[in-house]
C-alpha cells in the first residue's frame, strides 16, 4: 500500500508574525521516567547528600537564568524566578522527602518525583487558574532536580544543529530565555497565549510563533518537514507540493519587503502633491520599539501599558513602570511616546481577581478610565511613573475610555495631585506634557466640542469605536458581519471629530485597525486626519498607499463614501481607489 | 513555656495567597519555631511550605484558622495575623 502521510493544518494563536519552512526539533517537556531502586540503609546518607546537591545546583542555575532575564527582558520576567527559587527551598517538602526515604528505603529521586506529583494533582483539584497556572512551574523546577541528579544532560537549544522550528508541549522561561535567534526559526507550542512568556519572546526575538496547537507535538517527530505560518496562526504538518510553493512564495515575498522596506526607510511620508502624514507604532512591550527603530520619524502612538499589569501577579510598583516607560521614552527619542494609561476591563483582565469585573457586559464595565477613577491609587501611581519619564524624552499622556467632561475633569485632577506630589518631592518632570484622549465611545464623540476644551489632541480608537458605536460584541461570530469598520455612520462620526478638532485647533490620530489596514490609507487621510498609528508590520505598506495617491483623490473619495448606504459599499470604492494607484501592496 | 493557639483569619487582600503574599507567609511563618498548620475547611498544610499554600488555592474572602503549637506560638500569630491585617502591604 501506499504509505502516503496525511496532511494535517493545525489551527493555533498567532504571537509573532512571519511563515517559515523548516525541520522540526520536538522537544520533551519532562525527563524520563524516574527509575524506582531498593537501597541499603547505609546509602541513606549519601542519598540525601546527592538529592541536597543537586538542590544546590538548581539554585544556581535559576540564579544566574534570573540574571540573564534581568539583563535582556528586565525586571517583571525576572521576577517570576523568584517563586522558582522558594520552591527549590521548600524545606517542608524537603522532610516530607527524607521521611519517605527512611521508612521507604527507595531512592531518592523516585520519593521526590512522586511526592511532587502528589502536590501537583492537589493543585489540579484547586478551583483557581492562578494557582493551576503554577503546575508548569513546579514541573520545570521539579525536573530541573532530577536532571540534575541524574547527571542527564539538559536539553540545550544552542548546541542545536542547523536551523529548527521548536515544538513543544509548553516552553519554560527556563528554555524561552536561553534561545537564539542563530539555530532557531519559529516555534510552536500545544499551551500558552498572546501575553505568555514564550509569546513576548518569539516577538523580541522576531521568530515566527503559533502557540495553542493543542496537538502538535502529538502529530509530529523530529526531523519532519513543516510550515509554520505566524501570520494566520497555522502549523502545517506534512505539507503538499502545493503548500511548499505558496510558502515559498511567501517567504521570498517576505524577504523582498524586508528589503525593499529598508531601503524605503528613509523616504518621506507624504502624499504626490506634499502633505505630511505622520506615522506611528503601536506597542504593548518596552521591547516592541525595537521593530520601530527601522523607520526613522516614527514614533509611539499607543503605547498599551496594561500589558505590564496582565502578565505578572502583582502590579507593578511605581518604579518597575517609571523604568519600563522611560526605556521606551529614551530609546524612541526624539520621536515622542503617547503612553496611554491602562485600559483593564472587558477582556483584558489581570491574573489578579477582583469583584469589579465582574459583570454581565464586561465591556460596558468597570474599565479602563472607569478602573482608574475607582482605584485612585493604582491610577496615580501609573501617573506619577509617566511623568517622572517624560523628563526623559518626548512624552505625552492619553486617557483611555472617556465617555463624559466630568471624566476627563476627575482624572486631569489627579494628575494635577500627581504633579504637586513630584513637585514636592523635587522629583523633575515635564510639565507641559501634552494630555489627550482616546476618542472611542460615541458619547466622547458626540460631545468632542467640549473635551476638546481641556486636551491637546485626540486618538480615535476604533476597534472600540465601533464595538460600542453598532452594538456588536467584537468577538461574538454570529454577529461579526456588524462589525464594519467602513460603516457610513462611522465614517460620520470620525468626521465630525475631526471638523470639531480642526476648529478647536488640536490634532487628531486614529490608532486601531483601520489605521493599519492601506487598503482604508486614503478614507483615512480624506477624512483630515494626519496621524496613523499601528503595528510595525504595518507601516511599511500604508506609506507605499501615502506615496502614492493624491490628497485632492482622496478627499473626493470621502465625499463619496458619504453617499453609501453599507460598509461593504464603502470598502469596495477603498478597493477601487487603492487598485488604480501605482503602488505595491504586497 | 508550651503554647498552643488557634485563631481565625479572613483573607482581605485582592491577591489572596498568591505568588508575593505566600511567599511573605512562609518567610514570616519560617522565622519560627513553632509548628504552624492552616485549615482551609476540612484541608490541613503546614504554613511554612510554599508547596503546602498552593494546595489550599486561597483567594480573597477565603477563611482560614491557624493551629500554631510550640514556644513562640503566640508571637507566630500575631505576627503572622498583622501580615493579613496590613494585607500583605498591597
Amino acid at each position: 500500500m501506499n504509505s502516503e502521510i496525511k496532511r494535517i493544518v493545525l489551527d493555533g494563536i498567532k504571537v509573532s508574525d512571519g511563515v517559515v519552512i523548516g525541520e522540526v526539533y520536538v522537544m520533551g517537556s519532562s525527563v524520563s521516567r524516574v527509575p524506582e531502586r531498593e537501597i541499603e540503609d547505609s546509602q541513606i546518607e549519601d542519598e540525601i547528600k546527592r538529592f541536597k546537591k543537586a538542590l544546590k545546583k538548581t539554585k544556581a542555575q535559576i540564579k544566574k537564568l534570573q540574571d540573564q532575564v534581568y539583563s535582556s527582558l528586565g525586571k517583571n520576567h525576572a521576577d517570576i524566578f523568584e517563586a522558582h527559587l522558594m520552591l527549590v527551598d521548600d524545606n517542608i517538602v524537603l522532610e516530607e522527602v527524607l521521611q519517605i526515604l527512611r521508612s521507604e528505603n527507595q531512592n531518592i529521586d523516585f520519593i521526590f518525583d512522586q511526592v511532587v506529583k502528589r502536590y501537583i494533582e492537589a493543585i489540579r483539584m484547586v478551583d483557581d487558574a492562578y494557582f493551576k497556572d503554577r503546575i508548569a512551574d513546579i514541573r520545570d523546577v521539579a525536573n530541573r532536580i532530577l536532571v540534575n541528579m541524574s547527571g542527564e544532560k539538559v536539553e540545550d537549544l544552542k548546541a542545536l544543529k542547523g536551523k529548527k522550528i521548536i515544538i513543544a508541549h509548553d516552553i519554560s522561561p527556563f528554555v524561552a530565555a536561553s534561545m537564539d535567534k542563530k539555530n532557531i526559526i519559529g516555534f510552536g507550542t500545544d499551551v500558552g497565549s498572546k501575553t505568555s512568556h514564550t509569546a513576548i519572546i518569539a516577538r523580541s526575538m522576531k521568530i515566527p510563533a503559533v502557540v495553542g496547537l493543542h496537538s502538535a507535538v502529538k502529530h509530529v517527530k523530529t526531523g519532519d518537514m513543516v510550515i509554520l505560518d505566524g501570520v494566520s496562526g497555522k502549523l502545517i504538518l506534512s505539507p503538499t507540493k502545493e503548500d511548499l510553493d505558496e510558502y515559498e512564495l511567501k517567504e521570498i515575498r517576505q524577504d523582498r519587503k524586508l528589503e525593499k522596506l529598508k531601503a524605503q526607510a528613509h523616504f518621506p511620508t507624504e502624499t504626490l502633491d506634499g502633505f505630511r502624514v505622520q506615522l506611528a507604532g503601536n506597542i504593548e512591550h518596552p521591547d516592541d520599539t525595537e521593530n520601530l527603530k527601522e523607520f526613522p520619524n516614527t514614533g509611539i502612538g499607543l503605547y498599551r501599558t496594561e500589558y505590564l499589569f496582565l502578565g505578572g501577579d502583582d502590579f507593578p510598583s511605581e518604579e518597575e513602570q517609571f523604568e519600563a516607560y522611560k526605556s521606551v521614552a529614551e530609546s524612541i527619542a526624539p520621536n515622542a511616546v503617547i503612553i496611554r494609561t491602562i485600559d483593564i476591563g472587558g477582556d483584558k483582565l489581570p491574573s489578579k481577581k477582583s469583584d469589579l469585573f465582574d459583570s454581565e457586559n464586561p465591556f460596558l464595565g468597570v474599565r479602563a478610565i472607569r478602573l482608574c477613577l475607582i482605584q485612585k491609587e493604582l491610577f496615580k501611581k501609573q501617573l506619577r511613573a509617566i511623568l517622572r519619564a517624560s523628563h526623559y524624552g518626548k512624552v505625552r499622556l492619553m486617557f483611555p475610555m472617556i465617555c463624559a467632561v466630568e471624566e476627563l475633569l476627575e482624572a486631569v485632577d489627579i494628575l494635577e495631585e500627581a504633579k504637586n506630589e513630584l513637585r514636592n518631592e523635587k522629583i523633575p518632570f515635564n510639565n507641559e506634557l501634552d494630555i489627550g484622549i482616546m476618542i472611542e465611545v460615541p458619547s466622547a464623540a458626540l460631545i468632542a466640542d467640549q473635551l476638546a476644551q481641556y486636551v491637546d489632541f485626540f486618538s480615535i480608537g476604533t476597534n472600540d469605536l465601533i464595538q460600542y458605536l453598532m452594538a456588536v460584541d467584537r468577538v461574538n461570530e454570529n454577529i461579526a458581519y456588524l462589525y464594519q469598520p467602513t460603516h457610513p455612520s462611522l465614517i460620520r462620526l470620525i468626521r465630525h471629530v475631526v471638523n470639531v478638532a480642526q476648529s478647536e485647533g488640536i490634532w487628531v490620530g486614529i490608532c486601531g485597525e483601520v489605521a493599519g489596514d492601506p487598503i482604508l490609507t486614503p478614507l483615512v487621510l480624506g477624512l483630515g486626519i494626519h496621524e496613523l498609528s499601528m503595528s510595525s508590520v504595518a507601516i511599511p505598506e500604508v506609506k507605499n498607499v501615502i506615496r502614492a495617491l493624491n490628497m485632492h483623490d482622496a478627499e473626493q473619495l470621502v465625499e463619496d463614501a458619504m453617499k453609501c448606504r453599507s460598509g461593504p459599499e464603502v470598502r469596495m470604492l477603498c478597493e477601487a481607489f487603492v487598485n488604480q494607484l501605482q503602488v505595491d501592496i504586497n | 513555656m508550651f503554647n498552643k493557639n488557634t485563631r481565625k483569619i479572613i483573607i482581605t487582600n485582592e491577591l489572596g495567597l498568591h505568588a508575593r503574599p505566600a511567599a511573605m507567609l512562609v518567610k514570616t511563618a519560617s522565622i519560627f519555631e513553632c509548628d504552624i498548620k492552616i485549615k482551609k475547611q476540612s484541608e490541613e498544610v503546614n504554613a511554612k511550605s510554599i508547596m503546602n499554600l498552593m494546595i489550599l488555592g486561597a483567594g480573597k474572602g477565603t477563611e482560614l484558622a491557624f493551629f500554631a503549637n510550640g514556644p513562640d506560638a503566640n508571637e507566630a500569630l500575631d505576627a503572622i495575623e498583622k501580615l493579613f491585617k496590613d494585607n500583605f502591604g498591597e
